[in-house]
């Protein structure tokens, strides 16, 4: 065991398989020199040479392009977007080619690519810096999306990813890459992408978040806790696939579902997740889903953010007016 | 210095109280002991006393407003530690404040600011992964209702989960919960049309026009009081049994002593030595004395025997506890109650005077009324109701007689005594007082 934050977690899960598998090359803006805007992959070059972690140029679409390209070829690229704001120019390369290369060669050729990237606010940055876009890539087809919130899950999760035949986004919550630490296992373990993580066992109503809102909604439920209501939280970890299974059961046990997300609220997780809830335990529910998300603007600039993301009060207001519905 | 002293739990799991009275102002000060304010909770009214000495600095809340446990009562200037204490308690907040600095830089980014975690807090370790995680089973079981029904059933003040479903895989259907107010709801019968249109028009609070009501809010102890009978009602199953005794003997044994025991202190009741008939018959019957644990599945038989006098006061029903009964002369039952007694009506009874009781006699006759069905103190097994004790014609010996008889009603839990041990039961109370000197025998 050895203490970590998140930072610490990924860059030793890639540094794990960078050791393990020759055929697993590391490559982004800032990523080998400079070791990432964030210090992800600080070491990394020094440690395993220019030819499997290097600096690509400042064009997106070309480092996912080149990326498919080489797992098609029998490599195992994990590139990173400097920021999820940034992925845009990408996308093309993502949904055109990477998502539904092995249903377009019948099985044929496979991209296990995996695409890291920061996402979501709370760190008062610039514009197209916070943004929080997981709904669009679980929207399409082909495409894995998960999200960890904490280091354990995130070292876990990303060598589950490197070892998955499929494209993943790997979605990195980053105003909590150093706010948590956590003793983190050595050496080699996975986590299975696709299954959600219970983290508290509660009666009254269930709380499903990801990333950085897990956190804020743990705050939250030590409110409700004091107010005499017991909260289950569900930490979802995988965007897509979704884990059906263990949010209908929470839901039957509590009678009661609210979402956290940080992305708009518009066509979100949070409003698939509820519709979930009413195919899987529409008998069950004692109150209409609820969703604590984020407004159906571009994130804010830092003074303004405050008003966007989500905190423990709003949470807490939710689940509160949702048990007594 | 300064202390700030909360509202304590001063007994089984209270959660808050109600201010009566406070006896201290702002700026004055007081001696440890020394009475602060009076809080009435679910139980007692009492008075709390000041934990220190020193001066009062600021008192929360007005007479009428409740306070939680755990929330602060009074600040308490403390006389005479102020000078070192403060200084370190000045000392703490720039400590902290360096360590924080410390952090920050450390999180600068290129772009924006990350949160750095302090090396004191740290997320407690997961194992998923690393070792075979054993996966914990949710208990289902809510009741199976489309939103509609739901809807439909909280209108009409209905518990959904009381609702037996015959639908699809046993969903409580809208016709199940219109059947469930038209049949067995409440326990006042009558056909089915009145009985569904009472139960619509109640949750609404049916009163003819706001000027002729008067609404108070309810009080703790009423609060328990309520609490206590449903909970009682809901769980026991209620079984009474009427009997009278024909206690001719005990009433001259009674006349004859009571002048010589009243100069010495002692008021003689009825009641005394009922308590005392009752405690040793309880030895006999265990089944009375015992309570039931259903989420274990174990009963419960106590070796000791308390019995609580259910009594009338001002602010409502408060059952103050006789210990030992069964190890107490019936002069010494009879200063007991007393004792309650005087506590009870000034108010002063406290939680342990009425804790721990394992069976319950209410005493209405005293006030009126032959017989009543009593409810259980739940969970005790049982509760003798004592009528109003009367002369009437009895027959002895082959004659019409005048006798003096004493109703009696007993209550018991039937999941837990049965027919024939609560007869018995009965028979044994019956028996010591139509021959009381078998009370000093037994």
């Amino acid at each position: 065991m050895k203490i970590m934050n998140m930072v610490n977690a990924i860059n030793d899960a890639l540094d794990l398989k960078l050791a393990e598998d020759k055929t697993v090359i590391v490559y982004g803006q800032d990523v080998g020199v400079e070791g990432g805007v964030f210090r992800v992959t600080e070491g990394l070059q020094k440690k395993y040479g220019v030819q499997r972690v290097f600096d690509s140029p400042l064009a997106e679409s070309g480092i996912v392009g080149t990326a498919i390209g080489m797992a098609v070829a029998g490599l195992r690229p994990v590139v990173e977007m400097q920021f999820c704001g940034f992925i845009y120019p990408a996308f093309n390369q993502i949904i055109s080619h990477a998502s539904r290369m092995r249903n377009r060669s019948r099985g044929k050729y496979e991209t296990p690519i995996v695409i890291r990237m920061p996402y979501g606010g709370g760190i008062n940055a610039l514009e197209h810096h916070s943004e929080s876009m997981e709904t669009i890539f679980g929207h399409i087809p082909g495409l894995k999306v998960v999200v960890p919130s904490t280091p354990h899950d995130a070292k876990g999760m990303l060598i589950a990813a490197i070892e998955s035949n499929d494209t993943i986004l790997f979605m990195e919550p980053k105003r909590i890459y150093r706010a948590i630490k956590q003793e983190v296992a050595e050496g080699k373990f996975t986590i299975p992408l696709g299954k959600a993580n219970v983290i508290a066992q509660g009666t009254d109503v269930t709380v499903v978040a990801y990333g950085a809102m897990v956190r804020e909604v743990q705050k939250a439920a030590v409110m409700a806790k004091e107010a005499g209501i017991s909260v289950e939280i569900i930490d979802l970890r995988s965007i897509y696939p979704i884990d059906r299974e263990t949010i209908a059961k929470s839901v039957k046990k509590t009678g009661r579902i609210i979402t956290v997300t940080e992305g708009p609220k518009t066509y979100g997780v949070g409003s698939e997740i509820s519709q979930i809830a009413l195919e899987e335990a529409f008998l069950h529910l004692e109150a209409p889903p609820a969703r604590v998300s984020g407004f159906d603007v571009i994130v804010p600039l830092p003074k303004g953010e405050h008003h966007y993301m989500q905190d423990p009060y709003k949470i807490f207001y939710e689940i509160e007016r949702t048990v007594k519905y | 210095m300064r202390y700030i002293f909360k509202f304590p739990d001063i007994g089984e799991g209270l959660e808050e109280g109600i201010i009566v009275e406070w006896h201290v102002e702002k700026g004055q000060a007081v001696k440890m002991g020394d009475p602060l304010v009076t809080m009435e909770t679910d139980k007692v009214v009492t008075a709390i006393p000041s934990p220190r000495d020193g001066i009062i600095a600021a008192k929360f809340g007005k007479p009428g407003e409740t306070i939680h446990v755990g929330a602060a009562l009074v600040e308490i200037d403390l006389e005479g530690v102020e000078g070192e204490d403060a200084i370190a308690e000045a000392a703490l907040p720039q400590a902290e404040k360096k360590k924080t600095e410390l952090v920050e830089e450390e999180g600068a980014g290129v772009v924006g600011t990350l949160e750095v975690a302090g090396n004191s807090i740290v997320l407690s370790a997961s194992i998923e992964g690393v070792h075979q995680v054993a996966v914990t089973q949710g208990k289902a079981g809510r009741t199976l209702a489309t939103p509609v029904a739901r809807a439909m059933a909280k209108d009409m003040g209905i518990d959904i989960n009381q609702v037996k479903g015959t639908g699809p895989g046993g969903r409580v259907t809208k016709d199940d919960i219109k059947g469930f107010t038209s049949s067995g709801r409440g326990l006042s019968g009558g056909n089915s049309q009145s009985n569904q249109g009472s139960a619509s028009s109640s949750s609404a609070g049916t009163f003819a026009s706001v000027n002729q009501v008067e609404v108070e809010p309810l009080s703790q102890i009423r609060k328990t009081i309520a609490k206590n009978m449903i909970q009682s009602k809901h769980n026991a199953a209620h079984m009474t049994v009427f009997e009278e005794a024909e206690i001719s003997d005990l009433v001259s044994l009674r006349n004859r002593h009571k002048e010589r025991y009243s100069s010495e202190g002692v008021k003689l009741t009825y009641l005394a030595f009922i308590i005392k008939a009752t405690a040793l018959s309880l030895k006999k019957f265990r089944a009375l004395n015992s309570e039931m644990d259903v989420e274990k599945g174990n009963m419960i038989y106590k070796r000791y025997y308390n019995i609580g006098i259910a009594t009338d006061t001002e602010k409502g029903l408060v059952v103050p506890v006789i210990r030992n009964a069964d190890k107490l002369s019936v002069k010494e039952i009879a200063l007991e109650i007393q004792k309650l007694s005087d506590k009870a009506r000034d108010g002063k009874l406290t939680l342990d005077d009425m804790k721990d009781g394992t069976f319950t006699i209410t005493s209405y006759g005293s006030i009126g009324g032959l017989f009543a069905v009593p409810v259980i103190n739940y969970p005790q097994a049982g509760i003798l109701g004592i009528g109003r004790i009367h002369q009437k014609p009895i027959v002895k010996d082959n004659q019409i007689a005048i006798g003096t008889v004493l109703p009696l009603s007993l209550s018991v839990d039937h999941r837990i005594a049965d027919g024939g041990e609560t007869a018995r039961f009965i028979n044994s109370v019956i028996g010591y007082l139509s021959d009381p000197i078998t009370l000093i025998i037994d």
